[in-house]
């Protein structure tokens, strides 16, 4: 048989690692029953954590995340307090214009010799306002379309869901050129340009997690255990929802940022004397590279912001889906 | 299939309409005329003239299915600022300038992309991961005209002046403005595309990462072909389906995201005459190049559609089975 | 009878974020010419782990072989070079996965994923290399032999458009089209329907039979062990508990865990109204897994020596290996040899 070379070496080495132990003086074989011991057979070895733990654990341990957050911390202490603390972000002083960094003036000052640093801590409030109002308006709009679309079902469903197809295939950047050579370019009707399609990703996203819910098991599980509509709303939809739409939202703030410093420096978006990234950067470009300092400044502010919140969102992104954590 | 791009044929057809429909009425909510804009005091019976020349004093409804019938026929109307010059014409003069800006830009993003993609995915967790992760999320939060503006900076001026100091002559090896050789199309494409090197990157690493994961790359394995063939027949083509989606979309992005480079480097393309006319207040070409732009979006990710599902078995065989 | 393929003291580790997982803690196997080899056991007790081993096509930036051999017709596959590896899979061994499902390429029809595999490894009559068209012919010709209806049609569709058990029979046919020495399927069955899991069986006996190949099926459910295979190994913790002939397992069980395994199962021959009986409890987690016999938290012959040392392993018979310390000569709890 198969077996038989094999049990004969096993059974050789069996009778010498005996030997040898015994040689050694053996060591003590105790053969006192001991009950079974379920609980113990079923204890895990490794740190468990439950899943919001362990989102806030690999969270933490993303430096990068942990600093981006850090900064943007930072940008909206700025935005809140900063204006408040500095001059008067329009005064000009046209005999000092285009002057480099001093004392006086951290960044130098523009062609009007306004201080760029004031006009940097104003045009961070702006652009922060509109990324996060602008976003916040589509969170909102979007979870109530997606929820009457995926809750209604139907004829509601296909209709929304139309609409949200040829929304989405309007080209965004066009739909916006479009409603600011109609309205005069201010942060409402940036807020507006951007809410009119800004919605539809969220929207979809709702409802793809309400309907994946219905055809769940669990869910269904739930349901004929008796748990009532909204406990199976609490306990499995809204967790569900919650990680996606977080990093939806992350991922989106500086998309919004993004177009509004996209459209003021072509000169449709926020028009001066308000001060945005967009339009500080407009004018740096103008100026560069003759004044560095116009361009770098505001550059180097815009590119951090974009630079945290992509990170933060990947970090949360990351955080949230349990295989990618290491 | 057939279900299937019919529907999104549908779909397509809605969105120019919706288009159309929205850019004729959003025009018309402009108060008083295009011709009223400078505050000159123009003589009644000029005004006149003008209005019927360009059909404005017809009813609102009328005016609108006249210009649906116009576009119908490739008829964009008349430019305002450049006057005798028909939107049409300009299409056809200035898309070719950015239909060719734009494939470059979508050629870099593309095939560095998918490198780049590919790498970090191999050697996941390692530096080369670790590098493409740095260019992916660089090129995401820095937006092309701030590359734009520095890659000027860089040869425009830098390295133009050092050239200048060093061997006497003042020859730019990349022009930054004007579109005329080879050479005049490097910094405005560059500029363009590291924006989707940057999403295709990141986009070709997790899907790769996911196709690497599937118990069919074990199968493969297991058959004993060369890893390069693995990477090739089995990861990288898998792995390339959900990355042609995005880059149909991306046509659309690329091509308004043009608008701004086509300013700064002075392309003659389409973005540039449209940033133009909307600060001009040139409505009617404002009105045929957002009318056109999004055929063309449309059009393009229609396309791609069709071609995702023609790529992607799965796709072919649910849309039958509904 | 020669052993194809011998295992000795295997020891392979993942490395995960939580730490070590020791899935597999030193596994002694052997695998008969022409034989068959089941190795039982629960999930997670390191039976794929140790099939998987044998083909080298894990996560290799994870996985660390801590020790042992394993030989194949005399070569150790754990020192060969990858591209010596690569000319031994799918010519010399071939692999069949659980679910067929996921295990075929979704964007590749399966009439050219069986012609890869012979594209790779098979020759023609006079030894030269196929070519494209002989391959796909041949990767028909296999689809007919597993008795897939219409072979020609089928062998230019894509998978999703196969059910379970057909993919399934595609799957068997690539891995036996360049008629293998070894074939080891995991879990072959466990994802199809239980009208489709004999025929399946079937034809893995069928095919083996006809290319006089050896087979290592790992599985969790007794009844494939008993229908299909002429040796098992039952796996638990990560070790090789019990091992030895069909009738050895299932006439002469001497391991509590494999005797629970088989009060777990339904008999037709049962007595009526009695329950069936389930082992209580979980298999040990092998990140820091305990020092002594795995299975002692969940045994009902527990003892002290149990809890702090591994029992070794003893030999029953020619044939019959069992890691069980109610075996040792001074124990004074004697296990009743093969009573059920």
């Amino acid at each position: 048989m198969g077996m038989k070379a094999s049990a004969n070496e096993y059974a050789n080495e069996y009778a010498n690692e005996y030997a040898k132990a015994s040689a050694n003086g053996g060591f003590a074989k105790d053969f006192t029953r001991i009950p079974k011991d379920i609980k113990s057979s079923q204890k895990i070895n490794r740190a468990s954590l439950t899943y919001s733990q362990g989102v806030i654990r690999t969270l933490r341990q993303n430096s990068f995340a942990m600093a981006s957050l850090a900064f943007i911390a930072f940008m909206v202490l700025v935005a809140i307090a900063g204006p408040m603390l500095l001059p008067d972000y329009q005064k000009q002083d046209l005999l000092h214009a285009l002057e480099a960094q001093s004392g006086e003036h951290w960044f130098g000052t523009d062609i009007l010799g306004r201080d760029v640093l004031t006009r940097l801590v104003r045009g961070t409030r702006i652009s922060l306002t509109i990324g996060f109002v602008a976003e916040t308006i589509n969170l909102a709009v979007g979870v109530i379309i997606g929820g009457i679309s995926g809750y209604m079902g139907g004829k509601v469903d296909m209709f929304l869901m139309r609409v949200i197809d040829v929304v989405v295939s309007i080209p965004q950047m066009i739909i916006i050129i479009l409603l600011l050579t109609v309205l005069k370019g201010s942060v409402g009707t940036l807020l507006i340009a951007l809410c009119i399609t800004g919605w539809t990703g969220l929207a979809r996203l709702v409802r793809g997690q309400i309907l994946s819910l219905r055809e769940n098991e669990y869910a269904m599980a739930a349901q004929v255990l008796g748990a009532s509509k909204w406990r199976i709303l609490k306990t499995h939809l809204i967790p569900n929802c919650v990680g996606p739409i977080l990093v939806n939202y992350t991922m989106s703030v500086p998309g919004a940022i993004g177009a509004e410093a996209y459209l003021s420096y072509l000169g449709l978006g926020i028009s001066i004397p308000e001060a945005s990234w967009g339009n500080l950067l407009q004018m740096g470009a103008n100026q560069f590279p003759g004044s560095l300092w116009l361009f770098f400044a505001p550059a180097a502010v815009f590119a951090l912001s974009m630079l945290a919140f992509n990170l933060l969102g990947d970090g949360l992104r990351d955080a949230l889906d349990p295989q990618m954590r290491r | 299939m057939k279900k299937y791009i019919l529907q999104r044929l549908g779909i397509a057809v809605v969105t120019i309409f919706a288009v159309i429909t929205l850019t004729f009425f959003l025009m018309h909510m402009i108060p008083g005329t295009p011709f009223t804009r400078e505050n000159t005091n123009m003589d009644a019976d000029v005004l006149a003239a003008l209005k019927s020349n360009y059909g404005l004093d017809k009813p609102l409804w009328e005016q609108y299915i006249i210009y649906i019938a116009n576009i119908l026929r490739g008829n964009f109307g008349t430019s305002i600022t450049y006057s005798n010059r028909s939107v049409a014409d300009i299409i056809k003069t200035a898309f070719p300038v950015s239909a060719d800006l734009g494939l470059r830009a979508l050629f870099i993003g593309v095939s560095l992309g998918i490198a780049l993609g590919i790498g970090a995915a191999l050697h996941h967790n390692k530096g080369w991961d670790r590098f493409s992760s740095v260019i992916a999320v660089i090129g995401i939060s820095v937006p092309s005209f701030i590359i734009g503006t520095l890659l000027q900076a860089a040869f425009g001026l830098w390295l133009s002046s050092w050239v200048k100091n060093v061997f006497h002559t003042s020859f730019q090896l990349f022009p930054i403005s004007r579109w005329e050789s080879f050479r005049y199309t490097i910094l405005p494409s560059l500029a363009l595309g590291i924006g989707s090197v940057a999403i295709i990157t990141r986009l070709m690493r997790s899907s790769m990462l996911d196709v690497i994961g599937q118990d069919y790359i074990k199968t493969a394995k297991s058959k004993g072909i060369s890893n390069a063939a693995i990477l090739w027949k089995h990861e990288a083509r898998n792995a390339l389906i959900p990355v042609v989606t995005v880059v149909g979309r991306m046509v659309g992005s690329i091509c308004t995201g043009s608008f701004v480079i086509e300013s700064l480097f002075a392309v003659p393309g389409l973005g540039k005459y449209y940033v133009n006319s909307v600060t001009a207040r040139d409505y009617t070409l404002t009105m045929g190049l957002t009318i056109f732009y999004s055929m063309f979006v449309v059009a393009s990710t229609l396309a791609v559609d069709i071609l995702y599902c023609v790529i992607d078995p799965r796709v072919r065989y649910t849309e039958v089975g509904k | 009878m020669i052993a194809i393929i011998e295992i000795k003291d295997l020891r392979v580790s993942f490395h995960a974020y939580f730490g070590e997982v020791q899935a597999v803690r030193g596994v002694n196997l052997k695998l008969g010419d022409g034989d068959t080899l089941a190795i039982v056991g629960e999930s997670g007790c390191g039976k794929s782990v140790t099939a998987l081993s044998i083909m080298r096509i894990h996560n290799m930036d994870a996985t660390e072989f801590k020790s042992g051999e394993i030989l194949f017709d005399g070569t150790d596959l754990l020192k060969i070079s990858e591209k010596e590896m690569q000319n031994i899979r799918g010519n010399r061994i071939g692999m069949i996965f659980q679910d067929p499902m996921t295990a075929l390429n979704p964007s590749m029809t399966v009439g050219n994923q069986i012609a890869e595999v012979l594209l790779r490894h098979g020759r023609s009559a006079g030894g030269k290399r196929l070519s494209p068209k002989d391959a796909r012919e041949r990767a028909t010709e296999l689809l007919r032999r597993v008795k897939i209806p219409s072979p020609e049609r089928r062998a230019s569709q894509f998978p999703h458009e196969f059910s379970g058990g057909m993919l399934q029979r595609a799957v068997i046919a690539m891995a036996m089209a360049c008629s293998p020495e070894v074939l080891i399927a995991d879990e072959p069955t466990t994802a199809l329907d239980v009208t489709v899991q004999a025929q399946i069986l079937d034809l893995l006996k069928e095919m083996q039979r006809e290319k006089r190949a050896s087979l290592i099926i790992i599985t969790h459910d007794l009844g494939v062990v008993a229908n299909i295979a002429k040796s098992a190994a039952v796996m638990y913790g990560g070790l090789v508990v019990e091992a030895g002939t069909i009738g050895d397992i299932f006439y002469r069980s001497s391991h509590p865990y494999t005797r629970g395994l088989l009060d777990s199962i339904s008999r037709e021959s049962g007595r009526k109204n009695e329950p069936l009986k389930s082992i209580e409890g979980t298999p040990p987690d092998l990140v820091n897994p305990p020092a002594g016999c795995p299975f002692t938290d969940r045994c009902e012959y527990a003892m002290r020596v149990c809890k702090d040392r591994l029992p070794p392993e003893s030999a029953l018979s020619e044939t019959h290996l069992c890691r069980c310390w109610m075996l040792d000569p001074e124990c004074p709890l004697k296990i009743e040899r093969g009573k059920l």
